[in-house]
């Protein structure tokens, strides 16, 4: 007996052609759908190109990179930033090298290569026109680069991981914002702080911080002692009875008034960065909430059975279950946050998008430019944001993917 | 521009944070009368509390403060293109940034101490009452109950402003009389609209006005022909029309239908501090009176003979110390900033883009309303 070798497909049932007939044009209402949208996208998509290239100004976006970066932060001194990105892009490619060689880390991996990229693509544009950050966006890039390496060659460095996350992520802080002194480790204070920057920083802040303590909300929310559980409804209802914008107002004017201090002692950053974290752990709060519910009570009582304590059991059994249950959440909640940080121009600070939006259109250069420069800039912007939130969401489904969430 | 509900109503025209100024007007129009009342009475309680906790904690002026601190904290405006912008690296520049620059050298010797707090038009007068900032120099239209209830000083105007209207030629509009039956291009939300209906009404005449967001699209509007006539703040028609695809086709009408008098503010209260910035913001106008400019001020205090000029310099009497100055301090600041002819002219008048005419700002020899009083 002899197997019959098995043919291709006939032709037109597989490639572009059939492709595109099978999705695009397998009636005659998907086919005019087809032309006519797909003719709209492509003039679209024409015509941008068109205006990037030819009929857009970009002079006034590149004058103003660092402003849109850092703000007023001296120009003498962003060394220091750049550094601090390096540093944060060493450790995290230790962490990504390390896991590497055992085999895992792909999210971490991929999230390093990402912003590695980055900081690699403005090292090259560094060297030739950034007089100022050549070296440092040099040491960055090395730095990122080494970090991985390191990783990567020596596996014993696993014991030192945590300690070396643990000294890089205050140093990187100290970079940023000084020791003291007049030397080049002199404090650049927080009213000089904005753009981009300032808006990693809140967001940074806010998310890491509004994560554990949406955690501890929610379950004091389930707990029943009626304090807790009453604090915890009455915090979580009253932050979300009103909008970020409301706590960003009531941060910057009550709560000096509150402290009976001066509105100097506590600067705006500080002030914005307590209602966005508070306004985040309060939703934060309700997403838990919302994983830990949907855990069948049995598992807890299973729990109870084998003899494992209350903290035990909501440790090892309830919360691991329920976070993984909440993944698109709390990182839909993440990139949103990224995005609200932008309601920060209420109480005066300088986030990324105020300079773009107000800052830089109102310099009488701009006003040079026929029409104005706040399309160019939104672009640029809209860009920079779809960057970093696009990572957070491959991120996420590959951590979904990893834990099985829907597979449970 | 005059406020009718809140104060967020700003003074420049140019498209600066008219979406807070849109939401502000319209709650605190909507908002029950009474209640409005007890918020005035509250923002007044607080007001005068910081001001009795101020003098209870220290008798000292403001202006001590200051000296030992080494800056001057001033509230400035960074979206108004010539008044207060944030240039590419960072540094704020503009015309009332450089009377912030002014007080800082007269008050400390040196015009780059200043801490500048970039405030957008709602929170100007609350930085100012919390004692956020030291003065506010943000284009800031001088009214009574700005003077009163918000409880600021206002020192002598530094840029007399006024709403007007920019046309075509061809469309042969030369009075208010001839927008009978027009149609008006305005931002919506400002106190621009309002002046529009309040003086058109008054008059009689019939026309559409058409509202925009933004002072882009206000002006786009109107030279896609949508309408016969853009109306905001003078200066800003005029730093507006230079962008225009054909400049010369279009004109400013010579009439105003608004008073709008731009100048430095203090908190009520400290009337040492307030002596400043009136006498140091009048001795910008003084040294433009007198000839005095930045390249020749160290010649005129050396050589000056006249009596007048020679106590403004601090060279005889006492007046500056008077004033709680050192008796260099009118040399420092005109050497380092210049006098209003110099400021005018660097940021609104010949030397910028915008080429502005002095006008009302001309000095009063020249027919203006700048004029100082004497020192001595």
């Amino acid at each position: 007996m002899q197997m019959i070798p098995s043919r291709p497909p006939p032709p037109g049932e597989r490639g572009l052609v059939a492709w595109a007939r099978r999705n695009l044009f397998s009636g005659p209402v998907n086919g005019v759908t087809s032309v006519v949208v797909g003719t709209l996208v492509l003039l679209a998509a024409w015509n941008l190109l068109g205006w990037v290239t030819g009929g857009a100004s970009w002079q006034p976006l590149w004058n103003n990179l660092k402003l849109l970066a850092v703000y007023r932060y001296p120009a003498d001194l962003l060394w220091r930033p750049v550094l601090a990105a390096g540093t944060l892009l060493m450790l995290t490619g230790l962490s990504a090298g390390l896991a590497r060689h055992a085999g895992k880390g792909r999210i971490i991996g991929g999230v390093y290569w990402w912003f590695t990229g980055l900081a690699l693509a403005l090292t090259a544009i560094a060297i030739p026109f950034w007089e100022s950050v050549r070296v440092a966006w040099v040491a960055a890039s090395l730095l990122a680069l080494g970090g991985y390496a390191a990783g990567r060659l020596a596996p014993g460095l696993v014991r030192i991981q945590t300690w070396a996350w643990a000294v890089g992520l205050p140093a990187a802080v100290v970079l940023v914002y000084g020791l003291g002194g007049d030397g080049p480790m002199e404090v650049v204070r927080t009213v000089e702080w904005g753009g981009f920057l300032l808006t990693l920083v809140l967001a940074s802040v806010g998310i890491t911080v509004a994560f554990p303590l949406g955690i501890l909300l929610a379950l004091g929310r389930q707990s029943r002692l009626p304090a807790i559980k009453g604090f915890s409804i009455g915090y979580i209802e009253l932050i979300r009875g009103a909008p970020l914008i409301t706590w960003l107002f009531i941060a910057s004017l009550m709560v000096p008034l509150l402290l009976d201090v001066s509105p100097d002692s506590i600067p705006a950053l500080t002030r914005a960065m307590v209602a966005v974290t508070l306004f985040a752990s309060a939703y934060m709060a309700e997403n838990v909430r919302g994983g830990l519910q949907s855990i069948p009570n049995g598992q807890r009582e299973a729990a109870r059975a084998l003899g494992l304590s209350g903290w035990q059991t909501t440790r090892l059994i309830v919360l691991p279950q329920a976070l993984r249950a909440v993944i698109p959440a709390i990182v839909g909640q993440a990139i949103g946050l990224f995005k609200d940080t932008s309601l920060v121009f209420i109480v005066g600070l300088f986030d990324f998008f105020e300079i773009g939006r107000r800052v830089i259109p109102s310099q009488p250069e701009s006003l040079l430019y026929p029409g104005g420069v706040l399309l160019e800039i939104s672009l640029f912007m809209a860009v920079v944001y779809w960057f970093f939130t696009y990572r957070m969401s491959i991120a996420s489904r590959q951590l979904e993917k990893e834990l099985g969430v829907g597979e449970r | 521009m005059n406020l009718h509900a809140g104060e967020a109503l700003q003074a420049g025209g140019v498209g600066v944070d008219l979406r807070e100024a849109r939401a502000m007007w319209h709650a605190a129009r909507n908002a029950p009368r009474e209640k409005e009342i007890r918020m005035r009475k509250l923002v007044t309680l607080v007001v005068a509390l910081s001001v009795v906790i101020g003098l209870a904690n220290a008798q000292d002026s403001l202006l001590d403060e200051i000296q030992d601190r080494g800056t001057l904290v001033c509230g400035a405006n960074a979206q108004l293109p010539g008044f207060g912008a944030i240039d590419s690296d960072g540094n704020f520049t503009g015309f009332d940034v450089d009377f912030c620059r002014a007080i800082a050298a007269a008050v400390l010797g040196d015009a780059d101490a200043v801490e500048y707090r970039g405030l957008n038009a709602a929170e100007r007068f609350t930085a100012l009452q919390t004692g956020e900032i030291d003065v506010l120099i943000r284009n800031t239209t001088w009214t009574s109950s700005r003077d009163s209830e918000v409880g600021a000083n206002f020192a002598p105007t530094t840029f007399y402003d006024g709403q007007g209207f920019i046309v075509r030629e061809a469309s042969g509009i030369t009075e208010l009389a001839d927008f009978e039956g027009t149609s008006i291009c305005v931002q919506s939300g400002t106190t621009t609209e309002l002046n529009l209906a309040d003086v058109m009404a008054a008059l009689d005449i019939e026309f559409t006005p058409l509202t925009f967001e933004s002072a882009d699209q206000t002006f786009g509007a109107y030279e896609a022909g949508q309408c016969d006539s853009v109306t905001t703040d003078k200066s800003g028609l005029v730093s507006r029309s230079s962008l225009l695809q054909n400049p010369d086709e279009h004109v400013i009408l010579p009439q105003t239908i608004s008073k709008e008098p731009l100048g430095p503010a203090v908190l009520h209260g400290d009337d040492t501090w307030f002596d400043v910035v009136k006498w140091v913001t009048f001795g910008t106008i003084f040294a433009e009176e007198y000839g005095i400019t930045s390249d020749n001020v160290l010649e005129v205090a050396a050589n000056a003979e006249a009596p007048v000029v020679r106590r403004f310099l601090g060279v005889d009497g006492e007046a500056l110390q008077q004033l709680g100055l050192e008796s260099d301090a009118m040399i420092n600041m005109i050497q380092q900033v210049g006098n209003y002819g110099e400021i005018f002219d660097r940021h609104l008048g010949a030397d910028s883009q915008f080429n502005l005419d002095r006008g009302l700002n001309a000095l009063y020899t020249d027919g203006g309303l700048m004029y100082a009083p004497p020192f001595r």
